[in-house]
């Protein structure tokens, strides 16, 4: 905040800056934008992950027994989340989820610890977190079949996001959920060894998200032949390793921005990629859109 | 370019995926219709022997009348509270003739909205069985398992009362 106040002064006082300095900037203000709206939503509507993964499984569950479908509101959130990532992309997983802020928040922690003891921390090799990508798409179909045949309510405390969505309600009786709170454990132990580790190897949600059809302009672009040779910074910035416009399925990019800021060429099409502030504009407006829709849909609480 | 190609494959996918649930809603709503015309006929039947055990029922007590009719619950409104999902959850119980005649929801501070929605459904089960050995609403299963220990426990002072 006081940086950020220091940036209005500077530029109020008109003084030039270098490129450099003013990509720096921006970048810090980019951030900063992030992690405020991360801690709204984390704060006032963190059940929206859970919720709406509940409105699938009650879908499946449904068609196991061969009853009709029914508009709950779990199944309101579900389908609001996916209109939703269809027309802005993934802004949900990169700004308002609280299982990814959660997962950004443990891997800062992690950076933090790096930049104090000057000592590298381990990371998973290339190669396995490229084979565990397809994890997730096993996952939900597991968790699908099983509520299919109708055997996933009895696994109910095997789940580390029901132990999670207790948690942010501070409720704490936790015996019947031993399992899930040692996945749980496990997972935030994974989250420090790679940036949004259960998004990019368990989150079933976020494997439902990574097949829709979004729409094309609401996908980033990059023109590979224009890059600078042998760059891959966007690449290497990226949490979720996603290198831009090549084969590469577009829908695994959790549309966080962080690559945009990055290139030294501005090679990342986007709208409003030469003015920030009109950038910057738009993530908080798709936030507020974001955060109506939910308070629509009560998903949003004032404790 | 691929943005797009890959846009172009997916969505007839999901209108794929669309018109299945369409078809699959309509024909498991006839399902349900089908299920619930075979539990009418059952009702119908069952309500048929009730009303014979209830009439050997009434033979039965007659001859003995010398047992007093017992009250279970005494009438009036009782409230208790629970632990629900994320803090108390209060209710008011109405008995009258050992009936359940109403349940309302008095507090419920603590609770995601959209869960407690979802386990308020919880009340219309209680009050059809006229028993709180009732399912807890799955998908809300802390908000409506308060909501039911809740009502069995102001049930246990309507007991008391007696
Ligand atoms: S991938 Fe899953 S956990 Fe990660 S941000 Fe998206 S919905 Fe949340
Ligand atoms: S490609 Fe860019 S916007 Fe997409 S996830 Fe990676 S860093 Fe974020
Ligand atoms: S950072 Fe820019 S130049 Fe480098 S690979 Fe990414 S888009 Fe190309």
């Amino acid at each position: 905040m006081i940086q950020f106040k220091q940036d209005i002064a500077s530029s109020a006082e008109k003084k030039p800056l270098s490129l450099a300095q003013r990509r720096k900037r921006d970048n810090r203000r980019r951030s900063l934008v992030r992690v405020g709206i991360q801690i709204v939503f984390f704060l006032f509507a963190p059940s929206l992950f859970t919720s709406a993964f509940t409105g699938l499984k009650q879908a499946f569950t449904a068609i196991g027994g061969g009853a009709p479908l029914e508009f709950s509101g779990f199944a309101c959130v579900f389908v609001m989340l996916c209109l939703f990532t269809v027309v802005f992309g993934r802004f949900f997983c990169g700004f308002a989820c609280s299982f990814g802020a959660l997962g950004d928040f443990v891997y800062f922690l992690r950076t933090k610890v790096e930049k104090k003891t000057k000592k590298k921390l381990p990371r998973l090799p290339k190669k396995l977190a490229g084979g565990l990508a397809c994890l997730p798409f096993l996952i939900l179909t597991a968790v699908v079949v099983l509520c299919a045949v109708g055997i996933y309510g009895s696994l109910s405390g095997w789940s580390p996001w029901d132990v999670f969505s207790m948690l942010t309600t501070l409720n704490l009786r936790l015996g019947r959920y031993l399992v899930g709170v040692g996945l749980l454990a496990g997972i935030v132990v994974g989250m420090a060894l790679e940036p949004r580790f259960f998004c990019r190897f368990f989150c079933p949600l976020g494997a439902v998200f990574r097949l829709l059809p979004m729409l094309p302009w609401s996908v980033l672009k990059r023109d590979t032949d224009a890059c600078i040779k042998g760059c891959s910074a966007c690449t290497a910035s990226c949490p979720v390793s996603h290198r831009l416009g090549t084969e590469e399925n577009a829908g695994n990019c959790i549309r966080c921005d962080k690559c945009i800021g990055v290139c030294p060429k501005q090679n990342i099409k986007t709208v409003g990629r030469k003015q920030p502030a009109v950038a910057l504009l738009l993530t908080v407006g798709k936030a507020a859109i974001l955060f109506l829709l939910a308070f629509l849909l009560h998903a949003v609480r004032f404790f | 370019m691929k943005a797009n190609r890959q846009w172009m494959l997916r969505l007839p996918c999901v209108i794929l995926l669309i018109a299945f649930c369409a078809a699959y809603q309509t024909q498991a709503k006839a399902w349900q219709r089908q299920s619930e015309e075979n539990r009418a006929a059952a009702a119908e039947v069952e309500a048929y022997n009730a009303n014979i055990l209830a009439m050997q029922a009434q033979l039965a007590q007659e001859r003995e009348a010398e047992t007093a009719a017992v009250q279970k619950y005494a009438d009036g409104s009782y409230t208790a509270s629970a632990m629900g999902f994320g803090g108390q959850i209060e209710v008011r119980v109405t008995v009258r003739q050992d009936r359940m005649e109403e349940i309302s929801v008095l507090k419920h501070d603590g609770e995601d909205a959209v869960y407690f929605e979802e386990a308020t459904a919880v009340i219309d089960r209680i009050l059809a069985a006229q028993s709180v050995e009732v399912d807890a609403v799955a998908g809300a299963t802390f908000s409506s398992t308060g909501i039911l220990e809740a009502v069995r426990s102001a049930l246990s002072q309507a007991e008391e009362g007696t």
